[in-house]
């Protein structure tokens, strides 16, 4: 008997050293669920609020050829990172197939004014120079020059300074939807999906940069549901939320594509930081040799890092003001560790600049905090 | 039967009632000019308005009569007042007259400038030395055949039409001289004009360009003989004087007035107003009859609520031959839709140099273009019947001298003949019927010539 059990626990064990020597399939991958819950808005946290983990370099850093940027518009280096490519912004795809309750009063929504938002928006952020489609407000002034400064002012005028080429175009797909929720007393709910595509219009080529993804906006995001109420009595419409009135249907829209806006800026400012060089450090304040020409808004979160040979080691993060060529800002926490920490007391003695060989620059985090609500 | 024919380069219609001039007090002559609008545009009419008048005073014989009426006027302001005149007579340019403009006033509707011609003012002197050509003798005496059919539309008698086709000739004749005398004196001019034919063609461009001006060039001429034609035409043969002086001085104006050609405009109203009055300011002349003609096309081109110039300007002769063509920018402005904005916009499109230079320079080469290809292409119809042997037509009309680029057609009932010919519309026609006899089944009839540069044989 005893025999037999030494037998079987000898087996046992071969089989488990034979199993355990054997291994399963990599998990590198998990399942996520596919979301149609709308966007929302990201922005950079203030600098106060960073604390040391915080601290780290944000993707899309862009350091090589900085020094080759002449910061002047009409003739800037192309090895330039900072290069801000010249584009016309186009709405596309504004249809809305279909017919039913409401859908009528949706497709007369006119982009028009919408577009010229986005381009004013777009300005501000200067990571794109932007040419106007508004030809209107052109042509008028236009004529207004004609009248008051003649014709041979106006040709010359006009003959001296060109249109720009636009080196590509960005391109906002939108895509609207409604449906219809309740039965006597009902409520509509609009969906604005928006894409933003920069591409090439002589290759074709769709670029890949910046990605800033599909943006999604409900009509709940911007007004309450009480809002979009209405009554219905024999099947006709009786009073409340005038789904059928292009009119209404439109302040809804704008709201939601002014949202839609707002939260692609959000994007843009994430996907293309702003890159400066540190010129020194004295204290806690640092100078930055570039501000609004390269990008940098105010109340900018930035981090500080040092950049040597591929490698990146954070130093701190700083609350940043630009002037027009430069900017000052003022970090707010530094990194804890022995680069840091050695930066900060030599900069408490004086001023710190980089040694040869190295190089301290500032990317910013994002949206500065506090954007959303002082220029939206 | 001598006449002389002095004054009449006074000819039709240039007597008619010219506003005179007033003489200021320094003894210079002035001439308003008005149009009607307001703007660079109705100065520059202005202008135009008023280098036409003066140019019609100095011609006019009223002039002289004021002149010499004016009591306080002094012998050498009426000395100048004559050699004026007479300069004017014999084919003086306005635009080459150094004249002071005034700034522009409003008067009513209208916009006014008042141009003035500095006391003692005279053009330049061209070419004064004749040259080789037989100095010592001032004048030279050709005799010519010219043939002419009534022209209602003028007001001219067949006799009349003659005449003007046999002073044409005469002057032809003698530039023809002249420009072989002078040859080495533009030579400029020749190295602008390439081709083998570019002498004989400069020929034809400068006798055609006198044409107009033949009556003052002839000093005096004489009626040798004349009969009657079919179809109530008119044969003369005269024999004229003409003054070596004046047509070599006439012939070097026109040499240098080649970037300045004759030319007639035509095309929308809004478009050749400015074109005109730009011309005229540009020293290009304006006629109602030449051999080049300008037409101009606008059209506006819809961009959203704006609109966009198109405008193209084609250079051509009578039969249609395109010597030149010009775009302009259209990408340079957009306006909002108005009823004016087509007018606005030729206003700024041609107010502008680089436009200015780029319209001038294309004009300058439609003409040297013209000259190199061996003149003004020609057509030539003759009736079938009238030919024994029509497959020898072509081969006649390439010997014909001065002729190039003879393509032979048949249509209906006619032969029809398309060739550059270096010479007036009349001489080849005079031509063809020399060289035409042997391949004509009979008596060749007159050839009638029609729209200048058209000849049909019937």
């Amino acid at each position: 008997m005893m025999k037999k059990i030494a037998h079987a626990t000898v087996i046992a064990l071969v089989v488990s050293v034979v199993s355990a020597c054997q291994s399963g399939p990599a998990r590198q991958t998990v399942d996520a669920m596919s979301s149609n819950r709308a966007s929302n808005a990201t922005v950079a946290r203030s600098a106060y609020d960073f604390r040391d983990d915080d601290i780290k370099v944000p993707a899309y850093f862009d350091t090589q050829g900085l020094q080759k940027c002449t910061f002047d518009p009409a003739n800037e280096s192309e090895g330039c990172p900072l290069k801000k490519p010249v584009v016309r912004i186009y709405f596309s795809g504004t249809d809305v197939g279909g017919e039913g309750q409401g859908v009528e009063a949706l497709r007369s929504y006119d982009d028009k004014q919408l577009l010229f938002m986005l381009e004013n928006q777009f300005a501000g952020i200067n990571r794109f120079r932007i040419i106007t489609r508004d030809d209107d407000v052109i042509a008028a002034e236009k004529q207004t020059f004609l009248e008051q400064q003649g014709a041979a002012a106006l040709a010359q005028r006009a003959s001296q300074q060109k249109v720009l080429q636009p080196d590509f175009i960005v391109k906002l797909d939108t895509l609207r939807t409604v449906k219809s929720e309740g039965s006597i007393t009902g409520w509509m709910d609009y969906t604005l999906e928006l894409t933003t595509a920069v591409l090439n219009p002589f290759t074709r080529e769709l670029m890949s940069y910046p990605n800033l993804g599909k943006i999604r906006v409900k009509s709940e995001d911007v007004r309450d549901r009480s809002e979009l109420k209405y009554v219905m009595v024999n099947n006709r419409y009786a009073t409340g939320f005038r789904y059928h009135d292009a009119a209404h249907v439109n302040a809804v829209i704008n709201d939601m594509a002014s949202r839609g806006i707002d939260i692609l800026l959000t994007r843009m400012l994430s996907e293309m930081p702003a890159t400066a060089q540190v010129l020194g450090i004295k204290g806690n304040q640092v100078s930055l040799d570039r501000g609004q020409n390269a990008g940098v808004l105010p109340n900018e979160t930035m981090i500080i890092f040092q950049y040597e040979a591929g490698f990146v080691e954070p130093i701190g993060v700083a609350h940043v003001n630009p002037s027009r060529n430069s900017a000052t800002g003022e970090i707010i926490r530094w990194k804890s560790g022995s680069l840091a920490g050695d930066i900060k007391k030599q900069a408490a003695k004086g001023i710190y600049r980089p040694g040869q060989g190295v190089k301290i620059f500032a990317v910013s985090v994002g949206t500065p905090a506090g954007f959303l609500e002082s220029r939206t | 039967m001598a006449r002389h024919l002095l004054l009449s380069a006074l000819l039709l219609g240039s007597s008619s009632a010219m506003a005179l001039p007033s003489f200021l007090v320094d003894g210079g002559l002035s001439v308003d000019g008005c149009a009607y609008g307001r703007g660079a545009l109705a100065v520059e009419d202005a202008k135009a308005t008023a280098l036409q008048e003066l140019a019609g005073v100095l011609q006019s014989p009223g002039m002289f009569a004021e002149s010499t009426a004016h009591e306080e006027l002094d012998t050498e302001t009426i000395q100048w007042l004559r050699q004026l005149h007479d300069k004017a007579v014999e084919g003086l340019q306005v635009q080459q007259m150094p004249v002071t403009i005034s700034g522009s006033r409003i008067e009513g509707n209208d916009t006014c400038v008042t141009i003035t011609l500095a006391r003692g003012t005279l053009p330049g002197h061209l070419a004064d030395e004749a040259g080789g050509w037989e100095s010592d003798v001032p004048e030279v005496s050709v005799t010519v055949t010219g043939e002419g059919w009534p022209d209602p539309e003028n007001g001219l008698t067949a006799r009349q039409q003659a005449e003007l086709d046999a002073l044409r000739r005469a002057v032809s004749q003698v530039v023809g001289v002249w420009l072989t005398h002078q040859r080495a004196q533009f030579s400029s001019l020749e190295e602008r004009a390439t081709g083998d034919h570019s002498s004989i063609a400069l020929n034809d461009v400068v006798s055609q360009q006198l044409h107009t001006r033949s009556e003052g060039l002839v000093k005096e001429w004489s009626l040798l003989d004349s009969r009657k034609l079919e179809q109530g035409g008119v044969e003369v043969t005269i024999q004229a004087v003409v003054e070596k002086q004046k047509l070599a001085s006439a012939a070097s104006d026109v040499l240098t007035a080649i970037g300045s050609p004759r030319v007639t405009v035509s095309g929308p109203d809004a478009v050749v107003r400015p074109l005109k009055a730009w011309l005229m300011e540009n020293g290009i002349e304006v006629s109602r009859s030449a051999s080049l003609r300008i037409l101009a096309d606008a059209q506006l081109k819809a961009s959203g609520n704006n609109r966009l110039l198109d405008l193209t300007i084609t250079v051509e002769d009578l039969s249609g031959q395109q010597y030149g063509l010009w775009r302009n920018e259209p990408s340079l402005l957009a306006l909002p839709a108005s009823a004016s904005v087509q007018a606005d916009l030729i206003e700024v499109h041609l107010a502008l140099p680089e436009q200015k230079e780029a319209l001038h320079g294309e004009l300058q080469r439609a003409f040297q273009a013209m000259v190199a290809q061996g003149g003004l292409v020609r057509e030539v119809r003759v009736r079938k019947a009238l030919l024994r042997e029509p497959d020898k037509l072509h081969a006649m009309l390439t010997t014909l001298g001065g002729a190039r680029d003879v393509s032979v057609v048949t249509e209906g009932n006619y032969h029809r003949a398309s060739l550059r010919y270096a010479g007036a519309t009349g001489e080849l026609a005079s031509a063809l019927r020399q060289s035409l006899r042997p391949i004509a089944a009979g008596t060749l009839p007159q050839a009638k010539i029609s729209r200048e540069y058209e000849i049909i044989f019937e």
